[in-house]
């Protein structure tokens, strides 16, 4: 049989507890609450769970923090990748600023050493250089361009003008097939004609040098204004192979001393050449 | 089995609410799963049986949460679990509602029988605000009668099989 709610029994058990409870409280209280070896049996039983639900705490929160943290290093992977990729743009321009400005410098200073007016064009279309041997510049008849003009770089002759346009001209290369430019030995002052291949571009032919001429390889080849377009003096290239050939010539090549590859700006030079009377005469 | 059950319940309180401590410290005053499991017992099991779980859940927790003198809250939670035991027996305590504002009222009822206890004693003990103690017994009501639910319906099912 069921003890009636609040029977005897359960009466005197709470009675137990709460005079047993107080003796042992103010028993504590007396002592100064030192820890009891019941405190320490208590604790020692409930230490293991305790412990176990602490390591698996700690262990998710790491492993949560962890990803968390792994999410924000990529996070921030993709950042850098994205500002480093901006910066490398940033500094190819920069790079490219400061070697236009190099050119233009170098350009400018060969202007100021030549006894000629120059006008400074900017290469707009290469039609497949190194491939192509007329070049497209950004400076036409209205810029005071005409037909015949040679045109120059830093590092020696370039070409020159062959058709106009308003703000555009062509530029036929000393490489074209076509072109032939009167040359000459700086060293011997031995004369030929340079023309241009189809070949070996990074080697052209001199024609018409004497074997008895005074060709060694290296010898400065410059314009010999002959010719009628290209001002005397102005450098051509290096002689980069001489042998015997037949007969009465030699057979001289020249290596180009402008880089046709890496053309980028060039100076278009007015030349005043000399009414023909000579020619007139003759007709 | 007649130790086994609450000797469990009591270790998954002291989880529980170690738990609360760690992952939510500024929270886990709200919740006091000790006195849920005290009351619990109590309802079903009875004054005596609610008063004998109640002392030990006390202990555990005055031990566990380094009370420097011990008993206070056993004593308290062997008062509470008395009290409930007699209430539900004697009014049939069963529906959800009836049990939340057991669980309520017993929540108050305990912090203030700790309160008196200590004062008797002149001792020192954190004591929460009347706020926080009615978010406490407002915590405790809703979750406890949703374990007890869940408890029942565990238990039912053990018994249809």
């Amino acid at each position: 049989m069921t003890p009636p709610s609040g029977s005897v029994r359960s009466r005197i058990l709470l009675g137990a507890v709460i005079v047993s409870h107080l003796l042992l409280i103010s028993g504590q209280v007396e002592s100064g609450g030192e820890r009891s070896v019941l405190t320490s049996i208590v604790f020692g039983a409930i230490a293991p769970p305790r412990r176990a639900v602490s390591a698996v705490y700690n262990g998710t929160r790491n492993a949560f923090l962890d990803y968390i943290d792994l999410r924000d290093v990529r996070n921030e992977n993709v950042r850098l990748t994205a500002r480093l990729r901006l910066l490398e743009a940033e500094m190819n321009a920069r790079r490219r600023q400061i070697q236009e400005a190099e050119r233009l410098r170098i350009l400018l200073d060969l202007s100021k050493r030549l006894p000629f007016k120059t006008i400074a064009a900017e290469l707009v279309s290469a039609e497949g250089i190194p491939w192509s041997s007329v070049v497209t510049v950004n400076r036409g008849g209205r810029q005071g361009v005409s037909l015949n003009m040679p045109a120059i770089c830093q590092s020696g002759v370039v070409g020159r003008v062959i058709e106009i346009g308003p703000h555009a001209a062509k530029v036929q290369l000393i490489i074209d097939r076509d072109s032939g430019i009167g040359v000459l030995v700086e060293r011997s002052r031995a004369t030929g004609v340079l023309e241009g291949t189809t070949a070996n571009r990074t080697e052209l032919p001199m024609r018409f040098v004497p074997s008895i001429a005074d060709v060694v390889v290296g010898d400065a080849i410059v314009s010999s204004g002959l010719d009628q377009i290209y001002p005397k003096g102005l450098l051509v290239g290096h002689v980069s192979r001489v042998s015997r050939g037949d007969g009465l010539l030699k057979e001289v090549f020249v290596a180009p001393a402008t880089r046709f590859d890496q053309l980028e700006e060039v100076l278009l030079l007015h030349v005043q050449r000399p009414a023909l009377d000579v020619v007139d005469s003759v007709r | 089995m007649k130790v086994a059950f609450p000797a469990f319940a009591i270790l998954v309180a002291l989880l529980i609410q170690d738990g609360l401590t760690l992952v939510l410290p500024a929270h886990a005053r709200f919740l006091d799963p000790f006195l849920l499991i005290t009351i619990h017992f109590a309802l079903t099991r009875g004054e005596t049986t609610g008063m004998l779980i109640g002392i030990a859940a006390g202990w555990v927790q005055d031990v566990s949460f380094g009370a420097r003198i011990l008993g206070l809250i056993a004593l308290s939670r062997a008062i509470i679990a008395y009290g409930v035991g007699v209430l539900a027996h004697r009014l049939l305590i069963t529906g959800a509602l009836g049990r939340a504002i057991v669980v309520f009222l017993a929540t108050l009822l305990d912090a203030w029988i700790y309160e008196r206890l200590a004062g008797m004693f002149d001792l020192r003990i954190n004591v929460l605000s009347f706020t926080d103690t009615l978010i406490r017994g407002l915590v405790n009501a809703l979750v406890g009668v949703t374990a007890y639910q869940l408890i029942e319906r565990l238990a039912q099912r053990r018994v249809r099989r």
